[in-house]
């Protein structure tokens, strides 16, 4: 079997592949390891959960619909454990749309049918990301997860943990345009406190930010939400 | 207007039957008019006669004179006895007649000597001038009284009509705004009247439509899903061996693939619903997108003047030059005739893809964009994709506009809002 060129990745990485369609599963397994990765298949959520108990993975390529149960509490698992990327695989748009509610930056999806090509153009994406989550820098701006702290040219401001999180939610997934009941899913899960809570955490991070001498850093798309451009 | 219609149609109605009323009338008013007037004159032409037998007395009485009555004492032979001065007889007969220039009501009796020998006829005419002029008065007083009745009926029933036929006019307005594909819209609560029960009607066959097409958009769906994976596995397959092997049977087998994927693409983002509002947006570089999308389509030529910025959803973006591309392509005989243009204007970023093929028809490019509409030329198929580029280009808030090229081939110019216009200052 041939590799279907894509842009090339630094370093392998270790990939769970979660499909049940075997045809399909063994086509990604295939062009992930012609691709330099170390990829492992399972075809059930049970199978998936052994497996990522069993050892360490950079990235779960995951379907949603499995034989026994739905991918997306495996998909929570994941996104909560923070050490894997995700990669959903849907075939249905309402579950599109509740996937971007409740994992908003932690996640990316493709809707099938999907063509191998973009999927390997994606999984590079989210791979280059990887490593990179401690620190997440924009200009003069950087964030520092560990230390809940910000810095710009050596001013460096603390940060409650929520206002921090939402701002490296922007930062580090800069462009894309986050809805606010997003952002309330991202910060708080289910249990999400009142409705003006984003746009206070927005109002007191652009205030801090100016402090710093940052404006304009968080935007509002009019109708839509906030983006950091 | 239908109130217009009916009050119009009620006022002429109103004054036929009144006009009809009036001349029933006045028919009546002659007919017991003549007879009053007639009964009447026999009774003074009695008199006249038994007076007449005293000739003094019939002397007097012949100079006397009457108002509105003329007699005349006429002999056998015809000619007027008296009064003197040869005037022209009044007529013989009985009722209206004419005499001289006018209309007479005459009677007569025989004119005896003695009461034995007949000598003649006495005659008596009853000017009826003024009994004419009387009823030709009523008659025209009865039918300025229709005329107006009826004008005050119309403008009444006007109003009447209007207050009565506004609930209507509200249902036909709200049927107007009331689209089978947008489910969120609702006719209000409606009385329960002959209005309420079209409205009842409309609202149960849009209701009805909008089944159907759910039924039918989750028939598609389910096609769709069942050949996803399977479509998945043989596309990426032909992708790998093709990346590998330059035979062309393999490559025209990935180029096949490719476009049955874009089209099932395209079938679920229908069938979906996904084209009013695209789920994930972000900031896209839209001649980033076109450039990508461009290099999956060997000798079209792509030239960009800006990034091009906007806020959208890539996956979709790529989706609507994807398709204008497929389309264009198709509508030339090789895809060096196709260029794409990214470039900014005003407000606004502007994507053109334009063709040198034969270009379209006006009756084509009216029905471009119908979801359904595929043209019965060779190229098959592309309504769809138009369809969903319409739709897509709308839901970010932009517009799309086919046009014919001077020289032959077709221009799509997409323009959607730049991410200025789209961020708060």
């Amino acid at each position: 079997m041939a590799p279907i060129p894509t842009a090339p990745v630094q370093g392998a990485a270790r990939i769970l592949v979660v499909e049940d369609d075997l045809q399909l599963a063994r086509l990604l397994d295939e062009q992930l390891r012609l691709a330099g990765h170390a990829a492992m298949a399972a075809a059930t959520l049970a199978e998936a959960r052994a497996l990522l108990a069993a050892g360490r993975y950079d990235l779960v390529l995951l379907d949603l619909n499995l034989p026994d149960g739905d991918g997306l509490e495996l998909a929570s698992e994941v996104v909560e454990s923070g050490t894997a990327q995700l990669l959903m695989l849907t075939a249905r748009s309402d579950v599109a749309s509740r996937v971007a509610g409740l994992y908003a930056g932690a996640s990316d999806y493709l809707t099938k049918p999907f063509s191998v090509p973009e999927l390997l153009a994606r999984v590079h994406v989210r791979l280059r990301e990887r490593g990179v989550q401690a620190v997440v820098s924009y200009g003069d701006l950087q964030l520092d997860r560990r230390l809940l702290s910000c810095t710009v040219r050596g001013e460096t401001l603390h940060l409650p943990e929520r206002e921090f999180e939402l701002l490296r939610l922007l930062v580090q997934y800069r462009g894309r345009v986050f809805t606010k009941e997003d952002l309330e899913r991202s910060l708080y899960g289910a249990d999400v406190p009142d409705s003006n809570t984003i746009e206070v955490f927005v109002y007191n991070l652009r205030r801090k930010l100016k402090g710093l001498g940052l404006e304009a850093v968080i935007r509002t798309v009019r109708n839509r939400g906030y983006v950091v451009v | 207007m239908l109130r217009f219609r009916l009050s119009l149609l009620l006022a002429a109605a109103l004054l036929l039957s009144l006009g009809a009323s009036v001349f029933l009338s006045v028919a009546l008013f002659e007919r017991h008019q003549a007879q009053e007037l007639t009964a009447l004159l026999r009774r003074e032409l009695q008199r006249v006669v038994s007076l007449m037998a005293d000739p003094t007395v019939g002397e007097r009485l012949l100079n006397a004179g009457y108002e509105h009555l003329s007699l005349q004492l006429v002999g056998s032979d015809g000619l007027v006895v008296v009064p003197a001065g040869d005037p022209p007889p009044i007529p013989l007969g009985e009722g209206w007649q004419e005499w001289g220039e006018k209309r007479v009501l005459v009677t007569s009796a025989a004119w005896t000597l003695g009461g034995r020998v007949p000598i003649g006829t006495i005659r008596l005419g009853y000017d009826g001038e003024e009994a004419l002029a009387t009823r030709n008065a009523l008659r025209t007083s009865l039918l300025l009284a229709a005329s107006v009745t009826a004008l005050l009926a119309g403008v009444v029933a006007l109003v009447i009509l209007r207050r009565q036929l506004r609930p209507l006019a509200q249902l036909a307005e709200q049927a107007g705004a009331l689209q089978p594909a947008d489910p969120r819209l609702e006719l209000p609560p409606l009385a329960n009247d002959e209005v309420g029960r079209v409205g009842a009607a409309l609202q149960l066959a849009v209701t009805a439509i909008r089944e159907r097409q759910r039924d039918e958009r989750q028939a598609l769906a389910g096609v769709a899903h069942e050949l996803a994976a399977p479509l998945t596995v043989v596309a990426g397959q032909l992708e790998a061996l093709a990346a590998h092997d330059p035979s062309p049977q393999l490559r025209a087998a990935r180029d096949a693939a490719r476009e049955l994927l874009h089209t099932s693409q395209d079938l679920l983002t229908l069938a979906r619903g996904e084209l009013r509002l695209p789920v994930e947006l972000s900031v896209v570089a839209l001649a980033e997108v076109a450039a990508r999308v461009c290099a999956e389509y060997p000798g079209v030529r792509f030239e960009a003047s800006t990034s091009g910025l906007v806020v959208g959803n890539q996956e979709r973006l790529a989706q609507v030059v994807r398709n204008l591309i497929r389309n264009a392509v198709q509508a030339t005989p090789s895809a060096d005739g196709v260029r794409v243009n990214v470039y900014g204007e005003d407000d606004a970023v502007v994507l053109t893809v334009v063709d040198d093929g034969s270009g379209l028809d006006d009756e084509v490019l009216i029905h471009l964009f119908d979801q359904n509409f595929t043209r019965k030329a060779a190229r098959g198929g592309a309504g769809i994709g138009l369809g969903v580029v319409k739709a897509l280009v709308e839901a970010h808030g932009g517009t799309v506009t086919p046009a014919r090229v001077s020289g032959g081939g077709t221009s799509f110019t997409v323009r959607l809002p730049s991410l200025d216009t789209e961020l708060d200052a």
